[in-house]
């Protein structure tokens, strides 16, 4: 493709791949050096990129890889252990303060964070970001069976966690 | 009712095997309806989703115009420059562009003689082309013998001996009557057409009569 | 999985351009093949001693226009997409017109409609057939020394040429009322 065009087609996917990686990464700083570099690949890629059928689900796999090099690289804490994670923008305050967020669907959000990485990666994909079976599948490189049956653990996973962590004490 | 359809459709969301409309219905349930204590870790997870779904991620208004910007240094460099990598998928593109060139013209020559072959040189000019009134003429000429023949043929009149007529559609249509006063008619019709083809053949002869 | 379009470039763009051309080159016609009338009209036409004419389907469509009045008239002449006519008069090439015109009318693919003899001539109507449809007519016909080959080529219904035997050529002549003629 043309240079216009990619600056027109594959650009405005960045908030999507900037979601995607900070989901990934925990970490907001590092997510938009990733997407930047994930642009340089593209755009030396973009005379091969009209071959895909979804640009965008080929992008998100490269965020991706990216991503989980990145997370390698990282020591790993283990994953129960809160990460002081803070995805904070000045409307997620105003957000706080609105009526109908409850405390115990803040506390879903940190729980998640307990989620093994492809759990929580999937419900990401799939429940929060709203891509499809195919889509997902395209992004994973895994089969759409495979998914449907890990998206079935995660969530059941999550919602234990919920009803221990939430409502047992009761 | 409605809570053993949402319990129903909980069951298929853990299976992973609710469709995008069904989770929808979920969703409206978990963020409308008075939800019963056993269901209140879904309706967590409900609520959670759609926050997520609308969280800001920070830097998302930037990301774009970042991005872009990255993009345009980029690109002055390699508009400036030795972009080697540029450069050789040029020169791939210009080859297999030659290569598809050149065996286009290799088919279109190909086909042209084939074409050249199959059909005759048709010079076929209509001779009549300059006067339309002879061309009707003639054709009406060629329909008059064609008639004649075809009377004389299916009435199996006196002076004509009919050798053969074809089995065909031709004779399923009506016979003429072989009345007198139907031969009469005919015989005309071919001293008309001697008439005619005097007329004619006098026309031909002098270019501009009409 | 990632789907890639199969960029097979060349392959593809050489497989594109045999198809126009195949399609080009049905739709000319220009696999229409000579009958073997046509062969004939072309042999004989601009010999010595013959006289060749021919009508295109274009002519057919002016002429057509000059009598709209005329159903049966326009209705045939829409079918044709050309008339050639061969006469040939005591010329030397008399004799091997005729024989290779029985040779042709003799093959395959020309069925013998009529033959109406007469004392001094002789008209033989041959018709090939496609698809219910005549594509070719020929009308032969043979007087002492004079001979002419008439071909009709189109796509001509067989009703419009047995509404000629009752009516057509017959209204030149003004004096029959054309009641009379029909049955």
């Amino acid at each position: 493709m043309t240079n216009q065009e990619f600056k027109i087609q594959v650009v405005p996917l960045s908030k999507k791949l900037l979601r995607f990686a900070t989901y990934l990464l925990k970490e907001q700083s590092d997510a938009q050096d990733i997407v930047q570099e994930v642009y340089v690949k593209l755009w030396s890629m973009r005379n091969e990129l009209d071959k895909y059928e979804s640009i965008e689900a080929f992008a998100m796999r490269i965020t991706r890889n990216k991503c989980t090099d990145l997370l390698r690289e990282r020591t790993r804490k283990y994953a129960s252990s809160i990460d002081e994670v803070t995805i904070k923008d000045a409307s997620e305050e105003e957000r706080e303060k609105a009526v109908d967020v409850e405390e115990s669907v803040k506390r879903v959000k940190e729980l998640i964070r307990e989620l093994p990485d492809n759990y929580r990666e999937l419900i990401t994909l799939k429940d929060i970001e709203g891509y499809d079976f195919n889509e997902i599948s395209d992004i994973l490189g895994v089969n759409v069976n495979t998914l449907r049956v890990s998206l079935s653990r995660a969530r059941k996973k999550l919602r234990e966690l919920i009803s221990q962590r939430c409502y047992e004490t009761r | 009712m409605r809570l053993d359809e949402i319990k129903y459709l909980l069951e298929k969301y853990y299976e992973g095997k609710t469709s995008t409309e069904e989770e929808k219905t979920l969703v409206k349930f978990f963020s409308e309806e008075v939800v019963p204590e056993e269901l209140l870790p879904e309706k967590d997870m409900f609520l959670f989703y759609q926050d997520e779904k609308s969280e800001k991620i920070a830097g998302e208004s930037d990301i774009e115009a970042l991005v872009l910007e990255s993009i345009q240094e980029i690109e002055a460099k390699e508009v400036g420059g030795k972009n080697t990598v540029t450069r050789t998928i040029r020169l791939k593109n210009y080859i297999q562009i030659g290569w598809q060139a050149a065996a286009v013209v290799l088919i279109l020559f190909g086909g042209y003689y084939m074409i050249e072959r199959m059909s005759p040189v048709v010079n076929l000019e209509d001779t009549y082309r300059n006067n339309p009134e002879l061309a009707m003429a003639e054709t009406k000429k060629v329909f008059s013998l064609l008639s004649e023949t075809l009377n004389k043929g299916m009435g199996e009149l006196e002076p004509v001996e009919v050798i053969d007529v074809a089995d065909h559609e031709l004779k399923k249509t009506k016979k003429i009557k072989t009345a007198n006063t139907e031969l009469t008619k005919i015989a005309d019709v071919g001293r008309g057409m001697d008439e005619l083809n005097k007329i004619l053949s006098k026309a031909l002869n002098t270019d501009d009569k009409k | 999985m990632i789907h890639k379009r199969n960029y097979s470039g060349v392959k593809s763009y050489l497989f594109k351009i045999f198809i126009a051309i195949g399609f080009l080159v049905i739709t000319s016609g220009a696999f229409a093949q000579q009958s073997l009338a046509d062969k004939l009209y072309d042999d004989y036409s601009g010999k010595e001693g013959i006289t060749s004419v021919y009508i295109s389907e274009f002519m057919f469509r002016l002429i057509a226009e000059m009598e709209p009045e005329d159903e049966e008239f326009k209705g045939l002449v829409n079918e044709l997409s050309g008339i050639k006519i061969l006469t040939v008069s005591n010329s030397k090439h008399y004799r091997d017109f005729k024989k290779n015109v029985i040779g042709v009318i003799s093959s395959d693919g020309y069925k013998e409609l009529m033959v109406v003899k007469e004392e001094n001539s002789i008209v033989k109507i041959l018709v090939k057939e496609s698809k219910g449809k005549i594509s070719e007519m020929i009308i032969l016909s043979d007087e002492k020394d004079d001979a002419s080959l008439i071909i009709l080529q189109g796509n001509i219904d067989f009703k419009n040429i047995s509404k000629l035997s009752k009516i057509n050529g017959l209204e030149q002549l003004e004096d029959i009322p054309a009641e009379d003629l029909e049955k």
